[in-house]
């Protein structure tokens, strides 16, 4: 009979008549192991694996930052960190500002102040999410609140991505931040948004390593 | 001849009879993939995306330190127990865990449903006191389980003293369920709702990362 001729992709009919169609029989699978997914090759496909933990962006390991306690942080003063000596031993797709203008403590080439993002390594939609905890040189009774912004500018042309962080000498909280990525170049900081005492300096000795400084890529 | 009235998915038999199905020729296959993308099921077929390594973690961020007054949460005007649910205040939160849902009224966020899963949760507040003290918070489920570790804001803390003030864990759950931050222990004198002004909306945060 005529349909004992058919052939789907080179399967013929058994004695019923019933050609079975694997998925190997359409395309070239080399040996998947459970879990893999399908991906797409140039010119066939091959088994592919989504990794689901979230990518290192930037980490601070500063131990003892050489500074300066005349230096001492205002209102609107974006955070600084030493940043010289390679104290950010995780740095990728992120660049730092150097510490200048008007909303730093000093200005100097050795110190960070903002992060910079770019739509190359952070196209519309990229997730990234921040978390600090500071660690300025402090005086007794004193107080500094910090938020992570998008801007290094005045308090009034920066954005706010996250909470309020409240610390005083004896107790630190944490600044988180949530940056969605709209497809421009950015400059992420940690503002100074309130202080209240002995004006803090920027972190000096072995206080440097209290701070903890991250980011990591969510989406 | 009757081999020309058979069609296999989108394919139909060649003078020969012969059939050559491609991927994209299956009902239940749409688009066609470029290089690189993967097959996913979107519960009725398969669909071509783009995805990467380390695109793949689903998250919930609540807590942008914006400004309103405690008194318009759930908790209202009135004094705090020792025991009390906590409110985080976010006018658009950020959910991309599927499944997940928010529950909030007037912005001021009361709990999270989620589903089973893995994740690491991280909760923070501040308060104000009217003299010293100190207020102990963490994440429970909703017949006040507690599921994380504690963080602690104020002074004074007695037995508290060197804590963090993060709440801070990973939990799992086996099944669906509703979590929320809530105080487990205080000491001195909080504030009335009143009183708080904007202190928790400026200085509230939920961070929902998943794991598995």
């Amino acid at each position: 009979m005529s349909h004992l001729k058919l052939k789907v992709n080179n399967q013929t009919p058994n004695n019923a008549g019933d050609i079975t169609v694997n998925l190997s029989n359409i395309i070239t699978v080399n040996s998947p192991a459970a879990g893999q997914l399908l991906q797409k090759a140039s010119t066939d496909w091959k088994t592919g694996t989504l990794a689901t933990g979230a990518s290192g962006l930037l980490n601070n390991l500063d131990v003892t930052a050489s500074g300066n306690t005349s230096y001492t942080y205002d209102v609107e003063d974006n955070y600084i960190s030493r940043k010289a000596s390679n104290e950010y031993d995780v740095l990728n797709n992120i660049s730092l500002r150097n510490s200048s203008g008007s909303y730093v403590p000093v200005g100097t080439t050795s110190w960070a102040m903002a992060y910079r993002l770019n739509p190359t390594n952070f196209p519309t939609g990229s997730a990234v999410l921040f978390r600090a905890i500071i660690g300025p040189t402090r005086y007794s009774g004193s107080s500094l609140t910090t938020q992570f912004h998008i801007g290094d500018e005045a308090l009034s042309t920066a954005t706010p991505i996250g909470n309020k962080a409240y610390s005083t000498p004896e107790f630190g909280a944490t600044a988180f931040g949530l940056y969605i990525s709209e497809g421009n170049t950015v400059d992420i900081t940690i503002k100074i948004v309130a202080t209240t005492g002995t004006k803090s300096a920027i972190t000096s000795g072995s206080v440097a390593s209290i701070q903890q400084i991250t980011a990591k890529q969510l989406a | 001849m009757s081999h020309n009235k058979i069609k296999v998915g989108s394919s139909t038999p060649d003078v020969n009879g012969d059939v050559t199905l491609n991927l994209t020729d299956l009902s239940d296959v749409s688009g066609t993939p470029t290089t690189d993308q993967y097959l996913q099921y979107d519960g009725s077929g398969w669909t071509p995306v783009a995805a990467s390594a380390g695109s793949e973690v689903e998250y919930i961020f609540i807590g942008r330190g914006e400004s309103d007054a405690y008194s318009n949460s759930p908790h209202g005007t009135g004094s705090f127990s020792g025991t009390d649910d906590l409110y985080v205040y976010d006018t658009s939160p950020t959910n991309t865990i599927t499944g997940a849902t928010i529950t909030s009224s007037s912005n001021w966020v009361s709990s999270i449903t989620l589903p089973a899963g893995n994740y690491v949760v991280s909760g923070q507040t501040l308060l104000e006191f009217s003299s010293s003290g100190y207020a102990v918070f963490a994440f429970y489920d909703s017949s006040n389980n507690r599921l994380s570790q504690s963080g602690v804001i104020g002074t004074n803390r007695t037995i508290y003293l060197g804590a963090g003030d993060l709440a801070y864990s990973i939990i799992e759950l086996a099944s669906s369920t509703t979590i929320k931050l809530r105080l487990q222990a205080t000491g001195g004198t909080i504030d009335t709702g009143t009183n708080q002004g904007n202190t928790p909306s400026e200085h509230g945060l939920i961070v929902i990362e998943k794991l598995s």
